[in-house]
């Protein structure tokens, strides 16, 4: 029997479209940017060599940063300084980060511009693509 | 009507998902190619590390995991449950870090998934969105909890975790030896009112027995209870839950054993987004170690998925076995040892162990594992 042909719902495909597209742009940044940290490692905000010195030593996150660039300068330190290689990649991982949160709210609007109009599912994607938005501004955060 | 000069082969390949594929694998290829040509004659600092070696590192993660991915998919989990336990008991890389990674890791093997379990029909995104309700937000407290204990537990709390871990994957390693009997098709008796509400179910098409399943869902607040818990292990371990998610789906939700396994990737992918920002805020994600290991679980992801679905077999069971008692002894010996309970153990009981597994791991591949509890071991 040739397999049947069943109509999946539009918002599902919208999601899986837009985080399977995303992750692959994310991946791809973090193949590229780290050519331009280690070609450039006087442009990065934490020095490689130390980087990898203090990692393999077992340090903490903390000290970690001490040693290689004097301090965690927060999680978004990407925006300040994209033009070094190690924000690219910090921009990279943060997209694929985030992409669940787009793929919802695309869903989110699937849901309503769909024939019956699912308003519940709308809001319930919605809220979740919320929850990740504060998740990722840090509405409670800590140091390590 | 084919173009001139490109074969229908040919065409299939520059179509999605070869064409992205093809890619990404040749980017890696060419990047790898690059930081070998750059960290030629590089000066290094005084304290620091060789280019060339942090070039070798970098290339050494994203080979193990590029595997890990493989695995994982063809032994039906995610990255994360290999990953975490692996590198903590045998790199010297501190707990917080790999954990923090190990999110990374699980969540881009579930994204990079997403997409085609959408497409296929199996997976349902209604019961990802209100299960990851539960999982995302156990996972956003259980981040912080591993966290906020980090910060105050020091040697000690490295060699607890570790402890706590080894017994944890030691379980799970005897779970999916013996306990991992799981009913294909739940029968879902009563629908409760507020599972009835949601309508969640959708229609998928079963090639094994040429069938289209239409399926219910029952239990769905303390489903997403129990997702909370799950989320919240996840969260703290930085491991995948998709040994957890799936029998909690097809248990206490009712759906069958296929749409669980599905829809857990796209749970754990939804969800880790959440989990994973206290670890990048804090500080724990650092970009260079963790870029090889995401390129990995993306590209790894899309070839078990492509090409080597079709070779799932009993032995990748075994292997994943086996790799989960070696590690669960590493992480109880790492444990132990910075908990000064005893001193470092000597490479050579290290190897020994190592060679019993291997050897217990090659008998139960080709069915010579002596009968354990009267049970017999299945081919």
């Amino acid at each position: 029997m040739k397999k049947p042909e069943l109509e999946q719902p539009r918002p599902q495909l919208v999601y899986g479209e837009f985080v399977y597209w995303l992750s692959i742009i994310a991946a791809l940044i973090c193949t590229i940017a780290p050519i331009i940290a280690l070609a450039f490692p006087q442009g990065d905000i934490l020095d490689p060599h130390y980087l990898f010195s203090a990692l393999w030593k077992g340090e903490a996150p903390n000290i970690v940063w001490q040693q290689a660039t004097g301090g965690f300068p927060g999680g978004h330190f990407w925006l300040r300084n994209l033009s070094s290689g190690d924000a690219i990649i910090q921009f990279g991982l943060e997209l694929g980060c985030c992409c669940a949160g787009v793929g919802l709210l695309a869903a989110s609007i699937s849901y309503l511009s769909q024939k019956p109009r699912s308003y519940g599912w709308a809001i319930a994607a919605l809220v979740i693509a919320i929850l990740i938005g504060l998740a990722a501004a840090g509405i409670y955060q800590q140091t390590a | 009507m084919q173009s001139i000069g490109f074969t229908g082969k040919t065409q299939k390949y520059l179509r999605s998902p070869w064409l992205e594929l093809g890619i990404l694998a040749l980017s890696v290829v060419l990047s790898y190619i690059a930081l070998s040509l750059i960290s030629v004659g590089a000066t290094v600092p005084e304290g620091g590390m060789a280019l060339a070696n942090i070039v070798r590192l970098m290339l050494g993660f994203f080979v193990l995991s590029f595997a890990i991915a493989i695995i994982a998919v063809l032994a039906g989990i995610g990255g994360g449950v290999i990953y975490t336990p692996l590198m903590m008991a045998f790199t010297p890389v501190n707990s917080l870090i790999i954990r923090a990674t190990g999110l990374i890791v699980a969540m881009f093997n579930g994204l990079v998934s997403s997409g085609p379990f959408m497409k296929s029909g199996v997976g349902n995104l209604k019961l990802a969105i209100i299960c990851t309700l539960g999982y995302g937000l156990g996972g956003f407290a259980g981040a912080q909890g591993a966290i906020w204990v980090a910060g105050r537990m020091g040697l000690s709390g490295e060699g607890t975790i570790r402890l706590i871990l080894g017994g944890i994957v030691l379980a799970l390693g005897l779970y999916f030896l013996w306990g991992s009997k799981k009913t294909e098709w739940p029968e879902v008796k009563k629908v409760d009112r507020f599972s009835a509400k949601l309508k969640i179910p959708q229609a998928f098409y079963e090639p094994s027995i040429d069938k289209i399943i239409n399926y219910s869902v029952k239990n769905l607040p303390l489903g997403i209870l129990a997702m909370f818990g799950i989320g919240l292990i996840s969260g703290f371990f930085g491991m995948g839950a998709g040994w957890a998610v799936v029998p909690g789906l097809s248990m206490i939700v009712g759906v069958p054993l296929k749409v669980a396994a599905v829809t857990s990737h796209v749970i754990i992918g939804m969800g880790d987004c959440m989990t994973v920002w206290p670890y990048i805020l804090a500080g724990a994600i650092i970009p260079l170690f963790v870029a090889p290991w995401l390129v990995g679980q993306v590209l790894g992801g899309m070839v078990g998925a492509q090409v080597l679905i079709r070779v799932r077999s009993q032995a990748i069971r075994y292997i994943l076995i086996g790799i989960m008692c070696y590690t669960s002894f590493g992480l109880v010996t790492d444990g132990m040892t910075k908990l000064k309970l005893i001193t470092a153990v000597n490479s050579i009981i290290n190897i020994i162990v190592l060679v019993v597994v291997l050897a217990v791991v090659a008998l139960a591949i080709v069915g010579k594992l002596p009968k354990l509890g009267g049970k017999r071991q299945d081919k």
